[in-house]
């Protein structure tokens, strides 16, 4: 009597080598994003809130973002700077011409005293930084 | 396709996820005086109806008050009245704002956005670059 079972003969070709792609490019994804989530989490500032905010602002060719975080440390993009290097920073990109092409929008915590921004504010105006916009949120 | 599909509603979800917390950011424009500091110095113009200088002043006791003209507003409410009725009579009178170093940004974003919303023509912030003679440089 003949047992019918599987044909063992063909076999089952089964190509794993996209999934391991697949599966490779997502650890990689998550890691990545997970990497730049903890980053933004450590400069995390509590924004003041303002009514005369704009919510759709006109976009700049060049914008430098100023983040102060509670701790006072002044941050241009994502570098750490102290404020003498941020004024030279400042003055470097903003030297020549009045730079209408060019924004300054400062992220600094409310509980930030004045006197951490005051600088700031005088420097953009000694490198001819018109365009300086806080960083706030709606009521 | 089955396995492209799995991933793709992955993907979505993170996304989804991550931007749940997201907050969104507005911005509040300031148009500071360009050019030299020197140059952003006030000469003392004779204005019709002079200028409206705002003290900001950090208290012993942590609380922000505001001077305006030699009258003390520990009231935000009641300062925001008088500038709104101010600069429904004359727009056109320079606010300058004197602001503490110890005064919390969030403070004196409060104050200046309550001049951008009585709508004030010009808001300055005075600074003392050299920290010896006051300058004001242009807010607004």
């Amino acid at each position: 009597m003949k047992i019918p079972g599987r044909d063992r003969g063909r076999g089952l070709n089964f190509d794993i080598t996209p999934l391991i792609d697949i599966v490779f490019l997502l650890i990689i994804f998550f890691l990545a994003a997970s990497h730049l989530v903890r980053n933004e989490a450590a400069e995390a500032v509590e924004l003041p809130t303002a009514t005369q905010s704009e919510t759709d602002p006109e976009e700049t060719p060049r914008r430098l973002v100023i983040t102060i975080p509670a701790d006072q440390t002044l941050h241009l993009g994502a570098r750490e700077l102290t404020q003498q290097e941020l004024e030279q920073a400042l003055l470097a990109e903003g030297m020549g011409e009045p730079n209408q092409a060019l924004e300054v929008r400062i992220r600094a915590d409310k509980s930030v005293p004045y006197q951490v921004v005051e600088p700031i504010l005088v420097a953009c105006a000694k490198a001819q930084i018109s365009k300086v916009k806080f960083a706030v949120l709606a009521p | 396709m089955t396995s492209m599909i799995d991933i793709v509603f992955l993907l979505l979800i993170f996304f989804v996820c991550a931007s749940t917390g997201q907050v969104v950011e507005s911005l509040l424009p300031t148009e500071l005086a360009s050019g030299s500091l020197e140059a952003a110095t006030v000469e003392p113009v004779e204005q019709p109806l002079g200028e409206v200088w705002i003290h900001l002043i950090q208290t012993e006791n942590q609380k922000t008050v505001a001077e305006l003209n030699d009258r003390r507003y520990s009231d935000h409410a009641e300062l925001q009245l008088t500038l709104t009725s101010l600069a429904e009579l004359a727009p056109e009178i320079p606010v300058i704002l004197e602001i503490d170093g110890t005064v919390p940004l969030g403070e004196m974003i409060k104050v200046y956005d309550t001049c951008r919303a009585a709508n004030f023509e010009s808001i300055h912030f005075a600074t003392t670059p050299d920290y010896s003679k006051p300058q004001a440089t242009n807010g607004n």
